[in-house]
């Protein structure tokens, strides 16, 4: 019980340091908002349609515009959310240079118990940053209830899980803040770009096409297409099943990593 | 004479201080990845020949009494799109798009075209999309009896002999998703854009070192030794522009080389760079001077505007699928009109045709720069 509320304690406090620094917030809030806007109206001013033509999705809904702004929103939301966790995931060497890292040890603080508090904070983080991002969105105008409320909480969750996994295991990996910051900036907006966020993956060759498959953000949206446009629960277990192994998989190899740095 | 010399001086450090603090891979690397990676994927989107991977399987319910109209016709005419599987029944067509096994249903009624044919697809895949332009090319504005339509279908409407009359199947053009005029190749597009996107940041970073300057107690000590503060400052922002400078240079060749990519005859490229690179450094100098002197804070709020900027740019979306109003929203943004300079140059306009993209990034230079410099005096006052 101690030790559920010593990590409580420390995840708690990292995720208010977070959410206290401006320039944090206009990274994890405040930008994919904006993008957000541009993108919604993007979307609906850019709605095409065809004469003698009427567009139906699969589940048979027909408001395909709010859908693909939707769907174009949760793709700006998938990168900021990689973005924002791999970032904080790699406070840990930050606070190792710094030497906090070492000062909580030494007060007796398993380091188990420091890397679990920091697999939280990264889930506390991201779970925020979802709740913030959707409700300003919806408030917008946003349709992100159009399919109801469980198919949203599920796809966020399945990317959350895979996100905050995926954080822990590049901090595992990288050895350095630098490196981090390269992968953070970089790697979610090639993923997205390859996970077929913004624009169709059919435009792309077979080889990158067959390549999404490795590619949580393609997942993701896949999630997402399954709530909305298919058949729902049943069209998201596939992918949410992927999303979670995403997680799991990124949890192992970070664990692994981070052990080295108690040496 | 000496003021010259300093800025000079200072100016190449800033710029070796670019260039030995990891640029080579995150300035270089990082977008000679992206690039690649963009220009593989969006090859197909940007040729005028475009066809998908693999043909995709749709399914087709075409009521009898239509069917001398040709849209089936028409679908199999283009079999490096479609797979075609003829269904009777509706409901099979639509439980097989629902079941994945099958990517679209195109149901084409009995009324057709004064009804409506449904396309039934996933809405974020292409397939809808090329399907429906099959479809409209069948309606009375598809046949360009657009006088017809404004007069009401009621009053004129579109038979089915006239559709067979003026377009057989044989004559349906198929659609071309990639035959807009993008104007340059995946490769060409993405080396000019993400170059420009990533000049930002490294003329960015040379702004982030003279702030950090401030803290570090660098500045005082080179004002310490007869440097004004105009001569500082001076520096600061030649050196961001002299970073963009020889960043394009690296990244024109290198993608030349890489990919084939053009940027125009050099004489004209190394102009448009050179104003170019003096707008993009002026949007850096205005963020220093108005936020508060930390390097982090400069950094960051710099990250986050050019993140912006690039996207409204044209830099990560390309700006030929980007809707006509929101492409012209943003022809005043300096690097929209660098962009927009070196895909004219790429595509072999003359240097003498960019008189609007000079003038925006002349004025909007101007008007920066004017700016930081009144928000930077009316803070280091005391300094004087």
């Amino acid at each position: 019980m101690q030790a559920l509320k010593r990590v409580a304690i420390i995840a708690g406090m990292s995720a208010f340091r977070t959410y206290r620094s401006w320039s944090d917030v206009a990274w994890i809030l405040i930008i994919p908002v904006l993008m957000s806007v541009i993108i919604a109206s993007w979307v609906v001013g850019g709605e095409t349609t065809f004469s003698g033509v009427r567009m139906e999705m699969p589940n048979g809904r027909d408001d395909i515009a709010a859908f693909q702004q939707l769907r174009g929103i949760f793709g700006i939301y998938l990168i900021f959310v990689l973005s924002a966790l791999i970032a904080r995931a790699g406070s840990i060497h930050k606070e190792r240079l710094e030497g906090q890292l070492q000062r909580t040890i030494g007060l007796g603080v398993p380091y188990h118990q420091i890397v679990a508090a920091h697999f939280a904070s990264v889930g506390l983080i991201g779970l925020i940053q979802a709740v913030v991002f959707l409700s300003v969105t919806g408030a917008l105008g946003v349709s992100w209830l159009m399919a109801g409320w469980w198919p949203l909480v599920l796809s966020v969750v399945g990317m959350l899980i895979a996100a905050s996994g995926l954080a822990v295991g590049v901090a595992g990996l990288c050895r350095s803040e630098g490196q981090i910051a390269l992968v953070s900036g970089g790697g979610p907006s090639l993923l997205a770009m390859l996970g077929g966020a913004f624009f169709p993956l059919d435009v792309a060759p077979a080889n990158v096409q067959r390549l999404a498959v490795v590619n949580p953000i393609y997942w993701s949206m896949q999630a997402m297409d399954g709530a909305y446009a298919y058949q729902g629960f049943g069209s998201m277990a596939t992918p949410m099943a992927v999303l979670l192994l995403f997680g799991a998989f990124g949890a192992v190899i970070g664990i692994q990593g981070l052990r080295r740095l108690e040496t | 004479m000496r003021a010259l010399r300093h800025i000079i001086v200072i100016a190449g450090n800033q710029l070796r201080r670019v260039a030995l603090d990891g640029a080579l891979i995150w300035l270089v690397g990082l977008p000679i990845l992206i690039i690649y990676v963009l220009g593989i994927t969006l090859h197909g989107a940007f040729a005028t020949d475009f066809s998908p991977a693999e043909p995709m399987r749709i399914g087709l319910v075409e009521h009898e009494s239509v069917s001398e109209l040709g849209v089936g016709d028409a679908l199999e005419a283009m079999p490096q799109f479609f797979v075609i599987d003829r269904y009777y029944d509706e409901e099979a067509a639509r439980q097989a798009v629902l079941a994945r096994s099958s990517r679209a249903a195109v149901i084409v009624p009995p009324e057709f075209p004064n009804e409506p044919a449904t396309v039934v697809t996933d809405p974020s895949s292409l397939v809808g999309e090329i399907l429906a332009g099959v479809l409209a090319s069948f309606t009375a504005e598809g046949l360009g009896q657009d006088q017809a339509f404004e007069e009401g279908q009621e009053a004129n409407p579109v038979t089915r002999s006239d559709i067979v009359e003026n377009q057989g199947a044989e004559d349906v053009a198929p659609i071309e998703p990639g035959s807009r005029p993008f104007g340059a190749g995946a490769f060409e597009y993405y080396s000019i854009a993400i170059a420009v996107m990533f000049a930002m940041y490294a003329a960015h970073s040379v702004t982030v070192y003279s702030v950090g300057d401030r803290v570090t107690g660098a500045y005082v000590r080179i004002r310490a030794l007869g440097v004004t503060r105009t001569t500082y400052m001076a520096a600061g922002f030649f050196g961001a522009a002299l970073t963009g400078v020889v960043y394009f240079s690296l990244m024109s060749i290198a993608t030349r080389l890489l990919f084939g990519a053009s940027w125009g005859g050099l004489a004209d490229w190394a102009v448009l760079t050179v104003v170019g690179s003096i707008a993009l450094a002026a949007v850096s100098f205005l963020i220093m001077a108005v936020m508060p002197p930390s390097p982090k804070g400069v950094e960051n709020a710099g990250g986050a505007l050019i993140t912006v900027m690039a996207f409204l740019g044209g830099s990560t979306v390309p700006l030929p699928v980007l809707p006509e109003w929101f492409r012209a929203s943003f022809v005043w943004m300096p690097n929209r009109a660098l962009l927009d300079g070196y895909l004219a140059l790429a595509s072999g306009r003359p240097l003498g045709e960019l008189g609007l993209e000079f003038q925006v990034m002349g004025i909007v230079s101007a008007l920066l720069v004017a700016s930081a410099w009144l928000a930077s005096s009316v803070r280091f006052k005391r300094e004087a």
